[in-house]
């Protein structure tokens, strides 16, 4: 199961925080219908640093998250008030097509709780 | 009028954003320093003329989005 | 999300400033442009309309002299490609110049960073707000054609940020302009240094640099450029010298030091601002957690990780040298607010770079106060409780560059 944390964009678009059962790898991304992607290799240059992507899918959603990670944050394009249910349940498909299961809304968590990347992150400073 | 730009100025920190008393200090610098007065250093104390206490009340209205209390 | 990357950007690594044509250029977003502007805007006792369009045709002016020289632009339909390519690489929005001549015409354009952050934060405006860029029109066409700073006016009769506006409209017409003409600066003089030392093993500031400065955070095909949670611009540092400086004087002529000290919090207060939404937003995205989250253990980690952040935005070169959570101790080299001032005025008489004491009281409230560690909302309410209460920590002077110190610095505690 997927549980996704709904969050604001410059106070106007909706931004969730989608945390998964299972790291993204290029292939999940690769397999996003109509997506642009762009890797930063952030690996390159800081040691134990994590490649970051942004996946775009024009006039939908911005998809953005670390290669490794199991969080991906997605900003629907579309103003708050009007993001249609459509968007969300084409990236619902996404994630069942991935075999990652349904997605569960939660109001955000409270104030004190950690970062949660999914990652371990000695872990992933050891190759 | 001794106390009532006191009490503007506390309603305003009480009621407004950060910084909306430092915008009421620029907004109305050439009244306040007519009349020798510092918003800065306001005390229970200080007085002011009725008409720069209405102008003064009027702009913290403004810059709170509510009325501030005679 | 089609980006316009070809442009000659000098990255300065040895100060940790930029340089586009010449001008130093910094990121800034959305909320501090129009908090910015607002507040110089909010004292009516100046003519602030001057110098707000002069500041911009001055350095759209210079720079686009300098990259027209640089690019060999010869022919007009260059030069205008280039202006156009210059201002949606920025982030200002698009401005489409086929429509004017050498003697003018109007210009109209849906894409415009101020007024679409004018709206976004304050709501309709009752003027039109984009005087930066009726400056920054004025200024290109005098370069696009060959002609002296001030040649054309450009009235703005209407603006997105109004209600019920689809575009922002430029009249311009050449003739004399009415706003206030500055000499252009540029880089001003910039120190030999080394960094100093700070005390953290956990933050790589130098590959965190080359990993920032190495993303395309460039305008999109509407002069966009949305990055955590703000739009960006690759403003003109000498854009916001200028403004913020004739303010200050303004009101010191008028009032002495009463006109300074109403002045003065208002510009720090701007800094405040900025850090909380810019600074705020990038603590809490992904490429914080890609980047940065990984190797940060404790909160002191979390300053030194947002200062190196900060030395890719072109402000100068920032050192937390000293970080508990009963006070931190900030070294700036290079920042641009000294260096501006320096250039255009001359030393200063007391310190005067107000961005960046905001900014680095603003890194302390949000790590040890509003514990951005835990990913909050960045809401007014949340940016009240954090600057508003009486134990938020503030800044304070200890040395001035513009003043003639060899570095910037200050002391933040709790007030």
């Amino acid at each position: 199961m997927i549980v996704a944390v709904a969050g604001q964009d410059c106070a106007t678009k909706l931004r969730l925080r989608y945390l998964l059962p299972q790291p993204v790898d290029l292939g999940f991304l690769q397999g996003i219908p109509e997506g642009q992607l762009q890797i930063h290799e952030f690996s390159k240059f800081v040691a134990g640093a994590l490649d970051h992507f942004k996946l775009l899918v024009a006039d939908e959603y911005l998809v953005t998250g670390s290669l490794g990670g199991r969080v991906l944050e997605i900003t629907y394009w579309k103003e708050r008030d009007s993001v249609a249910d459509r968007s969300l349940r084409m990236v619902e498909k996404i994630f069942e097509a991935a075999g990652m299961g349904s997605v569960k809304y939660v109001k955000r968590r409270s104030r004190g709780d950690r970062i949660e990347t999914g990652v371990d992150r000695r872990a992933a400073a050891d190759p | 009028m001794a106390g009532e730009l006191y009490k503007v100025l506390n309603w305003m920190q009480a009621n407004g954003d950060v910084g909306d008393v430092d915008r009421l200090r620029v907004k109305v610098l050439p009244l306040t320093l007519k009349e020798k007065i510092f918003l800065a250093k306001v005390t229970q104390q200080t007085e002011c003329s009725s008409d720069l206490l209405g102008t003064i009340r009027d702009a913290a209205s403004e810059l709170v989005g509510q009325p501030c209390p005679a | 999300m089609e980006t316009i990357v070809s442009l000659p950007v000098e990255m300065d690594a040895a100060h940790r400033r930029h340089f586009l044509g010449g001008e130093p250029i910094v990121f800034h977003c959305h909320h501090y442009n129009t908090f910015l502007q607002r507040s110089i805007q909010d004292a009516h006792f100046i003519d602030s309309d001057p110098f707000l369009i002069g500041a911009a045709a001055e350095v759209a002016f210079a720079q686009l002299t300098s990259l027209i020289r640089q690019e060999q632009c010869s022919n007009e339909a260059d030069r205008r490609e280039l202006a156009e390519r210059v201002y949606s690489w920025s982030g200002f929005g698009t401005l489409d110049f086929s429509g004017l001549t050498v003697t003018g015409g109007v210009m109209t354009t849906p894409n415009s960073h101020y007024a679409a952050a004018w709206n976004a934060k304050w709501g309709a405006a009752d003027r039109p707000v984009c005087l930066f860029t009726s400056g920054w029109i004025s200024g290109a066409m005098s370069a696009i054609h060959d002609r002296p700073l001030g040649d054309y006016h450009v009235d703005h009769p209407s603006c997105l940020a109004m209600d019920g506006t689809q575009r922002c409209a430029f009249d311009v017409t050449a003739t004399p302009a009415s706003y206030t003409k500055f000499e252009a600066v540029g880089a001003g003089n910039l120190t030999d240094h080394g960094a100093h030392p700070f005390p953290c093993k956990n933050v790589d500031s130098e590959g965190v640099y080359n990993a920032v400065t190495s993303m395309p955070l460039v305008g999109d095909a509407t002069g966009s450029i949305p990055a955590f949670g703000v739009y960006l611009t690759h403003h003109y540092a000498n854009y916001y010298n200028r403004i913020g400086f004739e303010m200050l004087h303004n009101a010191i002529d008028q009032f002495g030091d009463e006109g300074r000290d109403v002045v003065q919090p208002l510009l720090v207060e701007a800094g405040h601002v900025c850090a909380f939404n810019t600074f705020g937003g990038i603590m809490k995205s992904s490429e914080w957690d890609a980047l940065i989250a990984p190797s940060l253990e404790t909160p002191e980690d979390w300053v030194h990780g947002i200062v190196a952040v900060v030395n890719s935005l072109g402000w100068g070169r920032w050192q937390a040298t000293e970080v508990s959570k009963h006070q931190a101790t900030f070294v700036v080299q290079d920042d641009y607010e000294s260096v501006g001032y320096r250039a255009m005025y001359g030393n200063a008489k007391f310190p005067c770079s107000y961005l960046a004491q905001g900014a680095a009281a603003g890194i302390m409230n949000l790590v040890y106060k509003g514990d951005i560690q835990s990913r909050p909302e960045l809401t007014p309410e949340f940016y009240r409780s954090l600057f508003r209460s009486h134990d938020a920590y503030a800044a304070t002077p200890l040395k001035s560059r513009a003043m003639g110190d060899d570095v910037t610095s200050f002391r933040v505690a709790r007030v």
